[in-house]
């Protein structure tokens, strides 16, 4: 490469290679203009622009955080999926699965440990949809029918009175599991068959109930009903204790329920209004 | 009503107190405490023993059939057997005398227990009644009759009963009016609850319909052909008389009492076109033209109250339900479903109307006032007519072929419960539920 020499004292020297470029970049212009002044003389354009897509720019949605997904096209038909399963995939031996994570760096720790937690766009959304949740479960107490977006619907009691209250849902002790669920309506309607408290007491004290602990052997027959809390009317305690005691059997309990049933099982027996 | 709050509370306290209960903490599923709530225990009949009367009075074995009847005919109780009772014949009646104990054998919930013996010329009567799960008397009642009167002294013996084990008035002592065609013609005939002591008020070899009970009990009001023309006659059920209130030209009937007993609410057609009105109970004289639309207006009843009156009307094509102040003014339709609604009657509740509806044969039902909860009370069982509520709103009567020929039936207010109240060849129509009455 030419370099400017230097010799006793600091020189200047204009070598060839300025010359050729300036004689290049003169070229490159006029065969530039070369060609400009030929499309402006009608010829051909090079793209037709009937064959052109126009794109119009528009903003992008932005992200909505945690709002319900909300089906958007019919679900994949389930017997295409059935044709290809799904590859099974075999578990991997622990030292293995843990070899396969990728093992975070310092500089990944350090981040994460230095965010900032407090004004983020996430955390903006998270405040913004726990007000919204909060007003759906207001709105949901005081209309059963009010949109139900994310709320957790089964928590909500459905004639209105307040989530706390309705703590235990329909089940009445927050356990969800259907088949313990039809277990328990067999069971109840059974002893309610057999329950049979005297009409003026019943009608005359509404607020009476009383509850039972009574073991729930595994093939459903009752055991010696202990009063847990009784209502001071011996007359009415004893005839949930009766009902107990007429009904001996109820249907067999789901076999992964039996360790709790056996131990015992709380009955209510409220008074309510008769006829 | 308990609180679902304390509920939640006291399921707190049952999985906290699990150590003296044995109960499981929650943790795994097998460990959660389960809750049955059986709900209310509506619908059960309640197992209730009756002992045979003690005293020596001669009556006494029919006199306990007819308290066993009129407690199995209220539709409250499963009687249990005679057969199943343990106790010794002749035992007492007062606490202490007995064991309840020998009550809880046979499973019985409520007991009954009678003394009947002489009492001079007459009878006396004694109704004791227990709870025996709680050990305790309900009550106890004495009643005293002539010896011939010995039906009512039971009735009121089994509404005694009645009211201390539900706490309610039994209509046992209550009698209907009716339309009996035993004697070849249509005649009005006074019959007690269970069906018995039938007794004739008219004898005029004529039509006689539609008898209905004044607010007091001793007065009839119903429709006769006596002399030819649909006419209006009351008869006083105490001095034995039967008047001519009304004699207009064309139809006079379908009488119904105020709540007061002053005005008659009627069916009249002077001027052609049947129409609803209400004449004094005194001298017949015309009151209120409750109704002036076109068309057959016609079965007026009265609510409770006396403010308002129920009655059957053509104006919006077939025959419907309709409910106007008694002055006539504010009318308006109640019933919408089916083509042909007939024979309204109000509930002493108010809350409801009883009436006819046909759908090919006719079945009893009841509505609210404002047109919802549409209860049938009857259903593919001959044909139902002529709804007539107990004094208390619990039950209502109507007449039935469903055994063949036309008895007096009884249903509870919702249906579940209908038994025939009069038995023998038949023929008895237009049934009318008196008031709770002292005689």
């Amino acid at each position: 490469m030419a370099s400017i020499a230097v010799q006793g004292r600091k020189k200047e020297r204009i070598t060839w290679e300025v010359p050729a470029s300036v004689a290049l970049h003169v070229l490159l212009a006029l065969l530039i203009f070369l060609a400009q002044c030929g499309s402006c003389a009608g010829e051909p354009p090079l793209v037709n622009p009937d064959n052109v897509m126009r794109v119009s720019a528009v903003a992008l949605p932005k992200q909505t955080g945690r709002l319900p997904d909300k089906p958007s096209r019919t679900p994949d038909n389930p017997v295409a999926a059935k044709e290809a399963p799904p590859e099974p995939v075999a578990e991997a031996p622990k030292g293995q699965a843990d070899a396969a994570k990728p093992v975070p760096n310092a500089s990944d720790m350090s981040l994460q440990k230095d965010e900032p937690r407090k004004g983020t766009t996430k955390d903006r959304t998270d405040a913004r949809e726990a007000l919204l949740n909060s007003a759906r479960r207001e709105a949901l107490v005081k209309d059963p029918n009010a949109p139900l977006g994310d709320t957790d619907r089964p928590r909500t009691s459905p004639d209105g009175v307040s989530i706390d209250e309705a703590i235990f849902g329909p089940g009445g002790d927050g356990i969800n599991d259907p088949e313990l669920a039809r277990w328990k309506v067999q069971a109840e309607e059974a002893l309610r068959a057999n329950w049979t408290p005297l009409p003026a007491t019943v009608a005359g004290h509404p607020d009476y109930v009383v509850y039972l602990v009574v073991p729930v052997g595994p093939d459903g027959k009752l055991g010696k009903p202990q009063v847990y809390k009784g209502t001071g009317d011996s007359g009415f305690d004893r005839s949930a204790i009766m009902a107990v005691m007429k009904t001996g059997r109820v249907p067999p309990p789901p076999e992964k329920w039996r360790g709790s049933t056996t131990k015992g099982v709380v009955m209510e027996f409220p008074a309510g209004a008769k006829r | 009503m308990h609180s679902r709050i304390d509920r939640r509370r006291l399921l707190g306290g049952m999985l906290a107190g699990t150590a003296a209960l044995a109960l499981p903490r929650s943790g795994r599923a097998q460990d959660q405490t389960i809750l049955l709530s059986i709900g209310s225990p509506g619908g059960n009949k309640t197992p209730l023993a009756v002992a045979r009367p003690i005293g020596g009075a001669s009556e006494s074995a029919e006199f306990y059939e007819v308290v066993r009847r009129d407690l199995e005919l209220s539709g409250w109780f499963r009687m249990i057997e005679e057969a199943a009772h343990i106790e010794p014949g002749g035992t007492g009646v007062k606490p202490g005398e007995f064991a309840f104990e020998d009550w809880d054998v046979p499973g019985a919930v409520g007991l009954g227990k009678i003394v009947l013996q002489p009492d001079g010329k007459g009878l006396r009567a004694e109704a004791w009644v227990y709870d025996v799960g709680g050990r305790r008397k309900l009550g106890a009642k004495a009643f005293t009759a002539d010896a011939s009167a010995w039906r009512s002294l039971a009735h009121k013996v089994a509404g005694e009963i009645v009211l201390r084990i539900t706490g309610r008035p039994a209509p046992f002592a209550s009698r209907f009016a009716c339309a009996g065609s035993f004697s070849g013609n249509k005649e009005i005939y006074v019959v007690d609850f269970d069906g018995y002591g039938l007794t004739r008020i008219t004898k005029n070899g004529s039509i006689n319909l539609a008898p209905t009970w004044d607010p007091t009990g001793t007065r009839l009001a119903f429709t006769s052909y006596a002399a030819g023309n649909p006419d209006l006659y009351v008869a006083d059920l105490s001095g034995g008389r039967i008047t001519r209130l009304s004699a207009r030209t064309g139809i006079n009937s379908g009488a119904a009492w105020s709540p007061l007993g002053d005005r008659i609410a009627l069916t009249m057609a002077p001027n052609g076109d049947p129409d609803v009105y209400t004449i004094d109970a005194k001298n017949g004289a015309v009151s209120t033209r409750v109704t002036k639309a076109a068309g057959i207006d016609s079965s007026p009843c009265w609510s409770p109250d006396g403010s308002k009156v129920a009655f059957v009307s053509e104006r919006g094509g077939g025959a419907q339900i309709y409910v106007a102040s008694a002055d006539g003014s504010g009318a308006r339709r109640v019933t919408f479903q089916g083509g042909h609604n007939v024979d309204p009657s109000w509930s002493p509740k108010g809350d409801r109307l009883a009436f006819v509806s046909r759908d090919g044969v006719f079945d009893v039902f009841t509505v609210r006032l404002d047109g919802t909860g549409l209860t049938r009370l009857t259903q593919g069982q001959g044909d139902n007519e002529d709804p007539s509520w107990s004094p208390d709103g619990e039950y209502v009567a109507f007449s039935s072929t469903r055994s063949g020929s036309s008895h007096i039936w009884m249903s509870t207010a919702d249906g579940t419960h209908q038994v025939q109240l009069t038995t023998g060849k038949g023929g008895y129509t237009n049934p009318s539920w008196s008031p709770a009455l002292t005689w």
